[in-house]
């Protein structure tokens, strides 16, 4: 990673409160990443690993409580460098026991304040958001092409309706919408799936963010229309050379777009690396996760070399009851006698194990 | 109906295929365009007294009869209809607005702004309406707009409760996360991504309100604290047609047919739309 990174987070906590259960939901429990400008990253990750949470907290749109509670992001462009959790610890009071964050008292609507002021200029101008769901998250009311209109001019120095018009049909026409004067004028519910997710895309990329946090942006379709925006998502990234957070349980995306990976698994990152050594056959320091993760991709090879699908064993992560040890300890089938005691009461490090490629697993301890 | 049908299109086909509800719509565009209309249909003048027709009963010459001073009751029916018409729709936009405003806030900000409004609605909902509108009538001269005004600030409640808890369940939805995501602030996303998407039940709401506003200042015409003679309202001919009841049945008959049939219209035409709206409809 030779650039400086443009988004690094640092230990960040986002913790949500189940009254039902007495107890804290470890959403995001310290994940720490880094995005070089120019590159994509994937997230990938069972559901409710914590990878959409990250991706609401670093946009400052978390509500309910208490929601992010510690750490640092830190966003750096050419003409802007702030952290977007400054002065957190200011609202927020934790409670510690053994280590273990026991109580955690915070000024929520005092913090909300303080973010939209910190998020100011950098929400949609700075770092725009794809969303999994494109037909849910385009105003029902609005014609599309208006929704796009409005963006551009909240945030560039276009203001003339006919002049944030005309951008906004060369952007529909750049995510390949077909006809766009038509479509301008069409209500979300009058457009497909995958037309409404061209529209979102067009929105996120028509006021020029630096980043682009893309959050399960094919989930919500099928299969075809999935390959289309893939693909979609391909050109623009070689034609734009857009930074951007890809997030999804999806390898087969993650592996076509991202330069490089975070494996994510219960509320942390459990490997960080380029994409090709994560998932090429070749690189075997990897963790047992990745490993389980890659093997249980439906590919034709997989199913030709095994005859049959590979999942991984248990279920994912309860975060609230965390337990001490490694988080995947009770599913890996990677346990040596040596390290069992190890994996079983302390939870290793995110560890450098080759330059540029971090895991977090007591077999790379020497 | 094909999926990509307009919202508005699909509403009206559902509220055209309902009968009822075009029987409420016609009584209501008839009421209208007679009202709006009154100097053209009218064939007297309202306030012009004849003293040698006092108290005829309907004949060509008046189609509805005439009062005790000689006036013609059609023609102080149609102008009549204009004063409850605007009450009406004044009224009822006098508390859309406000509970518009004060539910908004209520329900997307919640907390302690919530609790202050709503409790306000509820101290409001428990002083029985009609005696607070008589005393401050009473305090204030009974003219058109103070009936207007007063009718209108005691019956905001229910559309800012309606306002609320579309409110409330509207700020959830993705899109409204979406919009956030995209910078807009809390007035952007209160006005232009929420509001649009919860006015349908204070459509319903102010539809019926305008025939329960019409009937209130009818009421309070009735009991002499309304609109003040000589200009005509519905609810003034009938109160003065029952000094002459036994002789002249027509002086209150037909102003409180059209009282019935208007309320009723309106009323009709609020549960049409309130059909139309309900997405179980859509089979």
């Amino acid at each position: 990673m030779t650039a400086a990174p443009l988004l690094k987070i640092e230990d960040l906590r986002t913790y949500f409160y189940s009254r039902s259960k007495q107890a804290f939901i470890r959403s995001v429990d310290g994940v720490s990443l880094e995005i070089a400008k120019g590159e994509t990253l994937g997230v990938v990750g069972e559901s409710g690993s914590g990878k959409s949470i990250t991706a609401l907290s670093v946009m400052g749109l978390i509500s309910g409580g208490p929601g992010v509670i510690s750490g640092k992001i830190g966003f750096k462009t050419d003409s802007l460098q702030r952290n977007l959790l400054h002065q957190l610890e200011d609202y927020v009071t934790i409670t510690k026991k053994d280590n273990r964050i026991m109580q955690v008292n915070k000024e929520e609507a005092g913090w909300d304040r303080h973010t939209d002021h910190l998020m100011d200029r950098i929400r949609g101008k700075e770092i725009a958001m794809i969303f999994q769901n494109p037909k849910s998250s385009l105003n029902p009311f609005t014609p599309v092409g208006k929704q796009i209109t409005e963006a551009i001019q909240l945030h560039t120095a276009v203001r003339s309706e006919q002049e944030a018009k005309e951008r906004a049909l060369s952007w529909l026409d750049r995510v390949r919408i077909d006809s766009p004067r038509l479509r301008f004028d069409n209500y979300p519910y009058g457009l497909s799936g995958g037309m409404c997710q061209r529209a979102m895309i067009a929105m996120a990329l028509a006021c020029e963010p630096s980043l682009l946090i893309a959050d399960e942006p094919t989930t919500g379709l099928d299969a075809t229309i999935q390959s289309k925006i893939v693909d979609l998502l391909a050109e623009l990234k070689t034609e734009l050379g857009i930074t951007t957070m890809l997030i999804s349980h999806d390898i087969s995306i993650i592996s076509r777009l991202a330069d490089a990976i975070a494996v994510m698994y219960g509320g942390t990152v459990f490997e960080y690396g380029p994409a090709k050594e994560i998932l090429s056959s070749w690189f075997t320091s990897k963790h047992p996760y990745t490993t389980a993760l890659l093997t249980s991709v439906p590919s034709a090879q997989n199913i030709r070399e095994k005859g049959y699908l590979q999942a991984i064993e248990g279920d994912v992560l309860d975060t609230i009851n965390i337990p001490a040890g490694c988080r995947f300890y009770s599913r890996c089938n990677r346990v040596t006698e040596k390290i069992r005691e190890r994996c079983e009461r302390c939870e290793p490090e995110l560890r450098e194990i080759v330059p540029g490629h971090k895991v977090r697993c007591w077999l790379y301890y020497e | 109906m094909t999926e990509t049908a307009s919202f508005t299109s699909r509403t009206l086909h559902y509220l055209l295929k309902n009968r009822l509800a075009v029987t409420g719509a016609v009584l209501v565009l008839l009421v209208f365009i007679l009202s709006i209309f009154a100097p053209l249909f009218a064939p007297y003048d309202p306030a012009t007294i004849d003293i040698k027709n006092i108290l005829v009963g309907p004949s060509l010459a008046h189609p509805l009869g005439t009062d005790d001073l000689g006036r013609d009751v059609l023609s102080r029916m149609l102008w009549g209809g204009r004063v409850s018409l605007e009450v009406g729709f004044i009224a009822v936009s006098i508390a859309t607005v406000i509970g518009i405003l004060l539910g908004s806030l209520a329900g997307y900000y919640g907390g302690w702004i919530d609790s202050v409004i709503m409790r306000g609605v509820d101290i409001m909902l428990s002083i029985p309406t009609i005696f607070l509108i008589l005393a401050v009538i009473a305090i204030l001269e009974p003219s058109i707009i103070n009936i207007m005004i007063v009718i209108g600030l005691t019956s905001w409640m229910e559309p800012a409760r309606l306002i609320r808890a579309e409110f409330i369940s509207i700020k959830e939805r993705e899109f409204v996360t979406a919009a956030r995501a995209i910078g807009a602030g809390d007035k952007r996303i209160m006005i232009r991504h929420i509001l649009p998407n919860g006015l349908s039940p204070i459509l319903v709401s102010a539809t019926m309100g305008v025939g329960a506003a019409i009937l209130v200042e009818s009421g309070l015409s009735f009991l002499g604290l309304g609109v003040q003679p000589p200009t005509p309202s519905w609810g003034s001919l009938l109160s003065s047609g029952k000094d002459n009841i036994e002789i002249a049945w027509w002086l209150s008959a037909f102003p409180g047919l059209a009282i019935l049939l208007t309320v009723l219209g309106y009323n009709l035409l609020g549960e049409g739309i309130r059909d139309a709206l309900d997405p179980r409809q859509n089979e």
